[in-house]
């Protein structure tokens, strides 16, 4: 990302480079707070597409990358605050994976599964503040700003997120 | 604290992971230290976001095996090609402030360009304009979608937009229930997402 911060405008390269860096992370964000593959995809290219065209926000490494996830968490936010709505027909076909064992598989999938359940039962802004804050292990004061929202409102949501999600691990005890 | 009063259960999922100021730390500490139901408690809690932090990585099982490399290499092109099309109609954002809330025009506005960039892409692309003229009340008309193999066909009174889709590909198709119709797959090339949007 060295080119980056030497140069005003960023090289395609770079752009590159700063997509392949940050793709992994923003897209498992973005899909822990929708919750679906499809649509996860879809807000991870808008959020990397709005950062990219703000090249004056990506020469500090660092700071990028909160911005960056910053553009992610509203986002999705925004996205599930537009379309409060309910996909009633969805076909995916997702191809057949060969390189794990079936146990492994199995034990991915469920435990990806019952997370994803875990974390539904949240608003989508506790949702939010606590994949920024257990999952991304960011400070409150970055879900803070990153949910624009004042340090005690976002303890407040990562309190709630966390019983919620305490009362769903123990009914569904494993 | 007393040991009748018990930490309330937000205290102690603050706790948990140390947001709680040095004064309110000390005070759950001294409770915990003589309250087993407390200090179960918090350690719920602390196991919770333990297997919460350890989760970070781990990608939905759809996408386990060459799944998550070929999303990736599908994204980045997306991302190239919303990036050439934002160049060429140069969108501009209000400089002032953080874009915190998506504007509506610039997703349309790139959802459209998508599909006009797919349909150029194209070798048919097949665009339905009935004889008759556009009705005045076509937003009466519900969208209706047509999947059938090889092709997803989105109308709405005497108009309909039709892309083509290669048999045997992985097509997604999603429909709202407010009337939004999407259908996506990958082709060989490269650029590889249809978006088609009738709300
Ligand atoms: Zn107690």
């Amino acid at each position: 990302m060295s080119d980056l911060i030497d140069s005003p405008l960023i090289s395609q390269d770079a752009q590159s480079r700063f997509v392949t860096e940050n793709l992994r992370r923003i897209f498992l964000q973005i899909y822990r707070i929708v919750g679906n593959v499809a649509d996860a995809q879809d807000l991870t290219q808008e959020a990397f597409i709005k950062a990219l065209s703000r090249q004056d926000q990506l020469k500090d490494e660092k700071k990028a990358a909160h911005w960056l996830s910053r553009i992610a968490t509203n986002t999705a936010l925004d996205f599930l605050r537009r379309n409060s709505r309910v996909s009633f027909c969805e076909m995916e076909f997702a191809p057949e994976r060969h390189s794990e064992s079936p146990e492994e598989i199995l034990l991915r999938s469920e435990h990806q599964d019952y997370l994803q359940k875990g974390l539904d039962t949240l608003s989508p802004r506790e949702r939010a503040a606590l994949v920024l804050r257990d999952v991304e292990d960011l400070p409150a004061e970055e879900v803070a700003r990153q949910l624009s929202c004042s340090k005690a409102t976002v303890r407040s949501h990562i309190a709630n997120g966390r019983i919620k999600f305490r009362k769903y691990a123990t009914r569904n005890s494993r | 604290m007393s040991q009748r009063q018990h930490i309330p259960q937000t205290q102690l999922a603050l706790y948990s992971r140390g947001d709680v100021g040095f004064w309110r730390r000390k005070l759950v500490e001294r409770h915990l230290d003589r309250c087993e139901e407390c200090a179960a408690a918090a350690l719920e809690f602390v196991r919770l976001q333990e297997s919460l932090s350890r989760s970070a990585d781990v990608m939905p099982a759809a996408l386990d095996g060459s799944g998550w490399q070929s999303l990736a290499s599908e994204m980045s092109a997306n991302i190239r090609l919303g990036l050439s099309a934002g160049e060429c109609v140069s969108f501009v954002e209000r400089p002032s402030r953080v874009a915190l809330v998506t504007p509506p025009r610039l997703s349309l506005a790139l959802a459209g360009l998508t599909v006009l960039a797919v349909l150029l892409a194209m070798e048919n692309p097949v665009l339905h304009h009935a004889a008759v003229p556009a009705q005045a009340g076509l937003s009466n008309t519900l969208p209706t979608l047509e999947a059938s193999g090889d092709e997803t066909m989105v109308s709405s009174g005497d108009r309909g937009l039709s892309v083509p889709a290669p048999a045997g590909s992985n097509v997604i198709r999603t429909v709202s229930a407010h009337g939004a119709v999407r259908s996506r797959y990958v082709d060989d090339t490269g650029v590889t997402i249809v978006n088609v949007y009738a709300e």
